[in-house]
C-alpha cells in the first residue's frame, strides 16, 4: 500500500496550505476523509468498465476461437484506484506554486482544487496486443469514439493517444498509453476517474520507469545520453507490440483453415 | 468480475475486506461510512486490484446480513479489535454443553470482574446459576485472570465425593498437580512424600490417601487449607453443591462438618469459590447451617442481556455458516426469551442440523419450527438432561411435590401462585412434609431460575419452561 513520505513538500511550500491541514496528521486525516467520500463513485465506474471489458473480452475469444488472456483491469502506482496522500499533497503543493499566489487558499479552495484532480480515482487497462487496445477503446467509447465512457460519464478533454499522437508524444518521455478522464458524480459532486489503457510492454516499461519518472518531476536533471537512450527502449517495445500484433493476427488466421 | 480490496489501515496494520462481483459502489459507501462512525485514531483508506501483504482479509459476506445489508455492529467490532488492538476477529465455536474456553467466552466481564475483585479483596464467593449458565466456563476465565496476577487456583473435581474425606482427597491431590504448589505441600506432615503415587492408578491414590489420613482428618485440613492460604491459592470448588446436596440427606453429620471445615478454611485465610448448579443456600438454610455460609460473597449468572444475546446467536451463525438477518434474529429472540448461552448454542446447533439437511434460505418460521421439533424434540433430549428433577437430589419424599410445583409453574403462563403451589406440592408428598413447601420450592427456585413477580412465580429460561410445560415423563418423572 502507498507510504506517505513528504515528496516534494519542504517548509517553504508547507506555509502556502491553509492554517487547518498544515500539520501532518491534520492534512492526513482531511484527505482520508476526502477520499472516502468519493470512493464509492470511483469504484462505480471501475465496476462498470470490468463488466463492460468482461463482456467483450468474451467476444474477442469466441471471434479468434483461442483461449488466451486478452486484457486485465488494476489501479496504478502500489495498486489503489484512488490517488494516494503523499501524491494528492504532493500535487496540490506543484498546483499551488504554479499559481504563485500570496496569500495561502482557504480550506475550501484546496478541496475544490483535489476534487477537480483529473486522476483523483484512475486504473488502468492492460491489454496483451496493441490490437486489444483499440477493442477496448471501441467497446469503452464507442465507433466512432463519443465524448462519454460507456454512453453514461461524461469526458473530461480529450481522449489522448500517448502513442499516435505527436502532438502529446514527448520527446523526452517514454510513457505510451491512450488515456482519458471520465467524471462521475460523487458524494462531492462530479469527480474524475482517468482511465489508461496501455499494452502489457507498455506497462511493463511505466513500472519499471515510475521512479524516475518522480525523479525529473522533482524537478530534477538526469543525462542527456540516459534520457535518449531510455526513450529509445520505449520505442524499441513499440516494434516489439507492433510485431506481435501482426503475428497473432497471421496466427489466428492460420488456426482458422486461412492462408499460410 | 475481479475481486477489489477495500482496506483499512492504522498503526501500521492493514484490514481489507474483499468485495467480490458488482456493484460495488454502494457497499463501498456503507463500509467507509461505518469506518469513519468507529473513530479509529490515524484511518487511512485503500482501494486495491491486487492483495496486499501482509493484510488481513475478510470477505464482504462476513459483514453482511441474509438480505445484502452490512452488519454494522459487526464490522466495527472487528475492525477496531483489529487496527486499535492487533485482535484477529474470533470465530465463536458452537460448542453446545462443553465449558467454553478463551475468545469462546462470550459477555460475563460484570460477573468475571466481580469474582476477581472479590477474591483478590480475599472474600470468598459463592458463584450461583443453575446448571449450564456458564459457571464452569466462568470459572475458568477467573482462574486464566487470576493465574495472569500470580496467584494459583486449585480446581478439584469434587462433584462425586461422598465424605468429607473424598472432598479432603481430591482437593489434596489436585492441589499437587499445580507446579507452584506441589513442593510445599509435599512437606506438610501428613503428606509424607505427597499425596498421589505416580506408580498407582490417580483412584487407588485417592483411596491410599484416604486411608491415611482417615484418623486425622481434622489435621489434615487445618495443614492443607493453611498452606493453600499461605501460598495465597485459590480454591474452585465447582460442582460442590452436588457434593453438598449429596450428603446432606443421606449423612447430616458428614455434610455439616464439609461446611465446617470449609468455613474454618476460609477463616484461617484460604480464598475460595463455591459453585453450585443447583439451590445451596436455600438447601443450607433448610438444614440449618445458614451460619456456615453467611461469610460467603455471592455473584449470580442470571441469562444475558438482551442486545448481547442477540450478539451471541449472530455470530454463531456466522460461524455455522447461516448468514443472520432481522427476522431470524428476531424469531431466534422470541423462542430464546431471555437469553441464556447454553440454549443459543443449542438452537443454532438445531439450525445447523436443518442447514446441512439442505436449507439455505432461513426464514422466522423455519426457525420456530426448528425450535419446536429440534430443540423441543426428540432431537434436542441431550440438551434437557440436566433439568430432569432426577438430576437435583431432592430428597426422595420431596421430589413428586417438586414436580407438581414445576408442572404447575411451567404451564401457569401468568405465574403461578405462592398458594396454588402450596396444593400442588402438599398432594404429593407424605402429610408430614407438607409444611417443608417453602424450602423445596426455594430450591427449586435455585434449580430452575424461577422468579417472582408480582407475587407470582414463573421459569426465567423460556425454553426449559416450554420443555417442561410439554409434561414428558422422562423429564420429570422417574
Ligand atoms: N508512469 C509515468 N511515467 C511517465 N510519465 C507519466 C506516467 N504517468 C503519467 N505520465 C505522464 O505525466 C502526465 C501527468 O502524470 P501524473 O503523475 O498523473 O500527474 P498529474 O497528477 O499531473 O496527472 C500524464 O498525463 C502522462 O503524460
Ligand atoms: N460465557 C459464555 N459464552 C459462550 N457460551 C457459553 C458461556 N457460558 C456458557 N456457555 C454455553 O453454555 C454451556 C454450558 O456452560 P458451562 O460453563 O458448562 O455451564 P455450567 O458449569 O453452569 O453447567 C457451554 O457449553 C456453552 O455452550
Ligand atoms: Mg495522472
Ligand atoms: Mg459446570
Amino acid at each position: 500500500m502507498n507510504e506517505t513520505n513528504d515528496r516534494g513538500f519542504d517548509l517553504e511550500t508547507k506555509v502556502m496550505l491553509p492554517p487547518e491541514i498544515r500539520g501532518d496528521p491534520e492534512f492526513r486525516s482531511w484527505v482520508e476523509q476526502l477520499r472516502m467520500s468519493v470512493m464509492s463513485a470511483v469504484v462505480q465506474v471501475h465496476d462498470d468498465v470490468m463488466a463492460a471489458l468482461d463482456d467483450a473480452g468474451r467476444k474477442v475469444l469466441a471471434a479468434e476461437g483461442r483461449k488466451r488472456d486478452v486484457w486485465f483491469v488494476t489501479g496504478e502506482d502500489g495498486q489503489s484506484l484512488l490517488k494516494s496522500v503523499a501524491a494528492i499533497r504532493s500535487k496540490i503543493v506543484r498546483e499551488l506554486a504554479a499559481a504563485r499566489t500570496e496569500a495561502p487558499p482557504t480550506l475550501d479552495e484546496v478541496r475544490r482544487m483535489v476534487l477537480a484532480f483529473h486522476d483523483l480515482g484512475r486504473f488502468r487497462v492492460v491489454c496483451t496486443h496493441a490490437s486489444d487496445v483499440q477493442a477496448a477503446i471501441r467497446e469503452l467509447l464507442g465507433e466512432p469514439p463519443r465524448n462519454r465512457l460507456l454512453g453514461k460519464y461524461p469526458i473530461a478533454g480529450e481522449v489522448k493517444d500517448y502513442v499516435h499522437d505527436l502532438r502529446l508524444r514527448k520527446p523526452k518521455s517514454g510513457h505510451r498509453a491512450w488515456q482519458f478522464a471520465a467524471a462521475v458524480e460523487s458524494n462531492d459532486g462530479p469527480v474524475f476517474v482517468e482511465v489508461q489503457l496501455m499494452t502489457l510492454l507498455q506497462n511493463a516499461w511505466d513500472r519499471r520507469n515510475h521512479p524516475v519518472y518522480e525523479w525529473t518531476r522533482e524537478g530534477k536533471d538526469l543525462p542527456d545520453r540516459w534520457i535518449i537512450s531510455d526513450v529509445a527502449l520505449a520505442e524499441t517495445l513499440y516494434l516489439v507490440d507492433d510485431q506481435a500484433a501482426r503475428n497473432w493476427a497471421e496466427f489466428v488466421a492460420i488456426c482458422n483453415g486461412g492462408a499460410r | 468480475m475481479k475481486p477489489l480490496l477495500l482496506g483499512y489501515g492504522a498503526g501500521g496494520r492493514w484490514f481489507v475486506i474483499r468485495l467480490d462481483g458488482g456493484p460495488r459502489g454502494p457497499f463501498v459507501e456503507r463500509l467507509n461510512g461505518i469506518a469513519r462512525q468507529a473513530g479509529i485514531v490515524g484511518l487511512s483508506v485503500d482501494l486495491l486490484a491486487e492483495p496486499p501483504t501482509e493484510a488481513l482479509v475478510q470477505r464482504l459476506a462476513d459483514y453482511l446480513y441474509s438480505d445484502n445489508t452490512v452488519n454494522e455492529g459487526r464490522l466495527t467490532r472487528h475492525l477496531t479489535g483489529f487496527l486499535a488492538r492487533s485482535e484477529i476477529p474470533h470465530r465463536y465455536d458452537l460448542r453446545p454443553g462443553a465449558p467454553v474456553e478463551g475468545r469462546d467466552l462470550f459477555g460475563r466481564e460484570d460477573e468475571r470482574e466481580h469474582l476477581r475483585g472479590h477474591l483478590e479483596a480475599g472474600r470468598s464467593v459463592h458463584l450461583r446459576a443453575p446448571r449450564r449458565y456458564g459457571k464452569t466456563t466462568l470459572l475458568g476465565a477467573v482462574r486464566e485472570d487470576l493465574r495472569g496476577r500470580g496467584r494459583a487456583c486449585v480446581v478439584p473435581d469434587v462433584s462425586a465425593a461422598r465424605s468429607v474425606v473424598d472432598f479432603l482427597a481430591e482437593v489434596a491431590i489436585e492441589a499437587t498437580r499445580v507446579e507452584t504448589l506441589r513442593d510445599a505441600l509435599a512437606a506438610l506432615p501428613l503428606a509424607r512424600g505427597g499425596f498421589a503415587s505416580p506408580d498407582i492408578s490417580p483412584s487407588a491414590s485417592k483411596k491410599a490417601f484416604a486411608e491415611r489420613i482417615a484418623g486425622d482428618v481434622s489435621r489434615m485440613a487445618r495443614d492443607l487449607f493453611g498452606a493453600l492460604a499461605s501460598l495465597r491459592a485459590v480454591l474452585l470448588l465447582d460442582e460442590c453443591s452436588t457434593a453438598l446436596r449429596f450428603m446432606l440427606p443421606r449423612k447430616r453429620d458428614e455434610a455439616r462438618m464439609l461446611c465446617e471445615m470449609l468455613s474454618d478454611a476460609r477463616r484461617s485465610g484460604a480464598a475460595m469459590v463455591l459453585a453450585g448448579s443447583s439451590g445451596l443456600t436455600k438447601y443450607v438454610e433448610f438444614h440449618g447451617m445458614t451460619d456456615l455460609v453467611r461469610d460467603l460473597a455471592t455473584v449470580d449468572l442470571a441469562p444475558l442481556p438482551a442486545a448481547q444475546g442477540r450478539v451471541l446467536l449472530e455470530e454463531l451463525l456466522y460461524e455455522t455458516g447461516i448468514r443472520p438477518g432481522g427476522e431470524v434474529l428476531d424469531a431466534c429472540e422470541r423462542c430464546l426469551g431471555e437469553p441464556v448461552p447454553y440454549f443459543a448454542h443449542a438452537l443454532v446447533a438445531a439450525l445447523r442440523a436443518e442447514f446441512d439437511r439442505g436449507t439455505t434460505e432461513f426464514t422466522a418460521e423455519i426457525v420456530q419450527v426448528a425450535y419446536e421439533t429440534r430443540l423441543l424434540g426428540a432431537w434436542g433430549n441431550t440438551f434437557f438432561r440436566v433439568y430432569r428433577i432426577n438430576e437435583q437430589d431432592y430428597p426422595d419424599q420431596v421430589r413428586p411435590g417438586v414436580e407438581a410445583m414445576l408442572n404447575v409453574i411451567a404451564k401457569t403462563k401468568a405465574g403461578a401462585e405462592v398458594e396454588e403451589l402450596r396444593r400442588a406440592f402438599a398432594k404429593h408428598v407424605p402429610p408430614a412434609l407438607e409444611g417443608s413447601h417453602e424450602a423445596a420450592l426455594a430450591c427449586a427456585q435455585e434449580d430452575f431460575d424461577l422468579v417472582q413477580t408480582d407475587g407470582r412465580y414463573r421459569m426465567r429460561c423460556k425454553v426449559i419452561c416450554d420443555r417442561w410445560a410439554m409434561g414428558e415423563p422422562w423429564l420429570a418423572g422417574e
